[in-house]
C-alpha cells in the first residue's frame, strides 16, 4: 500500500525546517558580510555601521607579559654559563650583576629588564627605543605611501596608463585606475608598445613616481615605486 | 501653519545632518590636518622645563610656520620650532623655564601637506604651569591586552574597500612628574609579518585618557597570525618610561570567515529558532512512524 504524497510531503518539511532551524543558523556567508548582531551587548558595542564591517569580534586575549617567566628562562641559561661553580639542578642559580644592555634579561639583578637604556637617534629623526629584548626599527612618517598621494601604474588595456592613490591612512595604495588620456609626452609609446618596460621607462625619464612593474632596476622588486617619489615615499 | 513649519525645519536640520554625515565626496584626501596637541588644551599641570608639540596627518609638510606662545600678561612669542618627520610631530622649547601661573596659549599653525596645496587645520591649547619641573621618568604599566576585528570601508580616496584589522590595546596606569596630560605614546609591534625580526614603530600619539584604550588600524599583509604590541610613553622632556618589555598578544586569521554550522547558540533568538527546531524535528519523526505502521498494516 502506497503512503499519501501529502503525508510524505509534510514529512519533507518538517525534516527540512528542523535542518534550517537548528543546524545551520549561521553560515559562511554571514561571515563573510557581516549579518548584524541579534545580541543586545554586541548591538551595544557596535552599532551598525553600513560603511563599516565588523563581522566578529574576537574574545579579549590575555596580556602576554613575556618578561616574568621568559627572563627567568633566560636568566637561569645564562646563569648557568656565567656561574663559576655550577650549581646543583634544584637550586636557581644566583644572579651575578652586569650592566643593563637591551635584551629582555634583568642583567643588574635589580628586578627590572631593559631599564633606564638611553634611545638611539635616527639619521631621518626619531629615536629607536629598546623594546621587547631589541632596539626596535627607526619611525617612519607612513608605512607604505604618504595619504593624498598617488603613483602612476600600468593597465593592461585601454589607455595602458593609471594612477594609484594612496589610502588615508597611508598603509596602503588603493586599486591602479585607468587614466582617461596618456601624458601626451608617452602618448606614442603608449599606442605603440602598449603596456611595456618602454612605457614605464618614459614614465620615469618625465618625472614621474611609477610603479617598477617591469623591474627595471633588477632587483627582484615590482611592488617598488621609481623615479621622483618624494611625495608619495614615506622616507622623509 | 505650525505643523508645516515643524516639517519644514525638521526637514531641514535632518538636510543639514545628512549633508554633515555624508562624506566629503572630491575632498582632498590626506589632509594635513592637525591630530592632537601635548599638553592638551586646559592642561593644568604643565611642568616649567615642558616642550610643547603638536601632531599632524602624515601628511603635514612643514615650512617654517610660525609657532606663537602668549603669555599670561599677552605677549606673544614666535618661537622657533622643530619638525620631526617620522613622528609628524612639531614642537618648540622655551629658552627659558616657563614662570609658574597661567593661562599660556600656544598656537599650533595650519600646516600644508606634501600632496595638497591648500592648508590644513591648525589648532591653539590653553595651559597653565606648575612650579616643579619634571625630572623623573614617567612610569607606566604597558599594554594590557589587546583586542582586534576587521574593519572593511568602502574608501573615497582609493575608491576601493579596504580591509584593515583593527586592534583595540587596553593600557596600563601611566604617570609622570610632569603630569600625566604630557605624556606622549608610542607603540610597537612586536610579533607578527609587518614587525619582521624586530619592533616596528606603529603609533605616536598624545596619551588616552586613563580608562580609554588605543587603537591600531593596520593592513591584513602585517597582521594575521600571532600580533604583539608593546608601548612606552615619553614625558615632555624626552625621558620614557621602561615598560617596552611587556608584550600583549592576540592571535588573528585571515579573512574571509568561515565558522561553519552552529548548534549551541547563546543569543536568545537562535534559542527560540532551536527549540522551534527540535518541535519540528519530533513532528517529523512522529509522521515517520505513523507512515510506517500504516505501511504495515494489511
Amino acid at each position: 500500500m502506497r503512503a499519501p504524497a501529502h503525508r510524505l510531503t509534510l514529512t519533507c518539511a518538517a525534516l527540512c525546517a528542523a535542518l534550517i532551524a537548528v543546524g545551520c543558523g549561521r553560515t559562511s556567508l554571514d561571515q563573510a558580510f557581516g549579518t548584524p548582531a541579534t545580541d543586545a551587548a554586541g548591538a551595544a558595542e557596535h552599532p551598525p555601521d553600513l560603511a563599516t564591517d565588523r563581522p566578529i569580534d574576537r574574545p579579549v586575549d590575555r596580556a602576554v607579559d613575556r618578561s616574568p617567566d621568559q627572563s627567568i628562562d633566560r636568566a637561569i641559561d645564562r646563569g648557568a654559563d656565567r656561574a663559576v661553580d655550577r650549581p646543583a639542578d634544584h637550586v636557581p642559580p644566583a644572579c651575578v650583576p652586569e650592566p643593563e644592555i637591551c635584551n629582555g634579561l634583568d642583567d643588574d639583578c635589580n628586578g627590572s629588564i631593559d631599564e633606564n637604556l638611553p634611545a638611539i637617534p635616527c639619521p631621518n629623526g626619531g629615536f629607536q627605543y629598546c623594546v621587547a629584548g631589541r632596539y626596535s626599527d627607526c619611525p617612519q612618517r607612513c608605512e607604505a605611501c604618504v595619504p593624498g598621494s598617488a603613483r602612476t601604474c600600468f593597465t593592461s588595456f585601454c589607455t595602458y596608463w593609471g594612477t594609484q592613490p594612496c589610502a588615508p591612512d597611508g598603509r596602503s595604495f588603493g586599486p591602479c585606475q585607468e587614466a582617461k588620456s596618456v601624458p601626451p609626452e608617452c602618448l606614442t609609446i603608449a599606442q605603440n608598445m602598449q603596456r611595456s618596460p618602454a612605457l614605464e621607462q618614459c614614465c620615469l625619464d618625465h618625472g614621474y613616481c611609477c610603479v617598477d612593474t617591469f623591474d627595471l632596476d633588477n632587483d627582484g622588486d615590482r611592488n617598488e615605486m621609481l623615479g621622483n617619489c618624494e611625495a608619495v615615499s614615506c622616507v622623509p | 501653519m505650525r505643523p508645516l513649519a515643524a516639517g519644514a525645519a525638521c526637514a531641514g536640520l535632518f538636510g543639514f545632518l545628512a549633508l554633515a554625515a555624508a562624506p566629503a565626496r572630491g575632498a582632498p584626501c590626506g589632509q594635513p590636518n592637525l591630530i592632537d596637541m601635548v599638553p592638551p588644551d586646559k592642561a593644568a599641570d604643565v611642568p616649567p622645563n615642558a616642550t610643547l608639540a603638536a601632531h599632524y596627518a602624515a601628511s603635514a609638510d612643514y615650512l617654517g610656520e610660525p609657532v606663537v606662545l602668549v603669555l599670561p600678561d599677552g605677549e606673544e612669542q614666535t618661537l622657533p620650532a622643530t619638525f620631526d618627520a617620522t613622528e609628524v610631530r612639531l614642537s618648540i622649547t622655551p629658552g627659558a623655564p616657563l614662570a609658574p601661573g597661567g593661562p599660556y596659549v600656544v598656537r599650533w599653525p595650519a600646516l600644508r601637506g606634501l600632496n595638497a596645496a591648500a592648508p590644513g587645520v591648525g589648532g591653539q591649547a590653553t595651559f597653565s604651569v606648575v612650579t616643579t619641573p619634571d625630572s623623573a621618568p614617567p612610569m607606566f604599566d604597558g599594554v594590557a591586552a589587546a583586542r582586534w576585528h576587521l574593519d572593511r570601508s568602502t574608501n573615497d580616496c582609493t575608491d576601493s574597500i579596504e580591509e584593515r584589522f583593527v586592534f583595540d590595546l587596553d593600557l596600563g596606569a601611566a604617570s609622570d612628574d610632569g603630569g600625566r596630560d604630557g605624556l606622549t605614546l608610542l607603540l610597537f609591534q612586536t610579533s607578527g609579518p609587518g614587525a619582521g625580526d624586530g619592533s616596528v614603530p606603529v603609533l605616536a600619539r598624545a596619551l588616552p585618557p586613563a580608562g580609554q584604550s588605543a587603537q591600531v588600524a593596520l593592513p591584513t599583509s602585517d597582521s594575521v597570525g600571532r600580533i604583539c604590541f608593546a608601548g612606552l610613553v615619553r614625558d615632555t622632556t624626552g625621558q620614557v618610561s621602561n615598560s617596552a618589555d611587556r608584550e600583549a598578544c592576540v592571535e588573528t586569521t585571515d579573512p574571509p570567515f568561515f565558522q561553519g554550522c552552529e548548534l549551541a547558540p547563546n543569543a536568545e533568538p537562535e534559542v527560540a529558532s532551536s527549540r522551534f527546531g527540535l518541535l519540528a524535528l519530533v513532528l517529523s519523526v512522529g509522521l515517520a512512524v505513523r507512515r510506517r505502521r500504516g505501511r504495515s498494516r494489511p
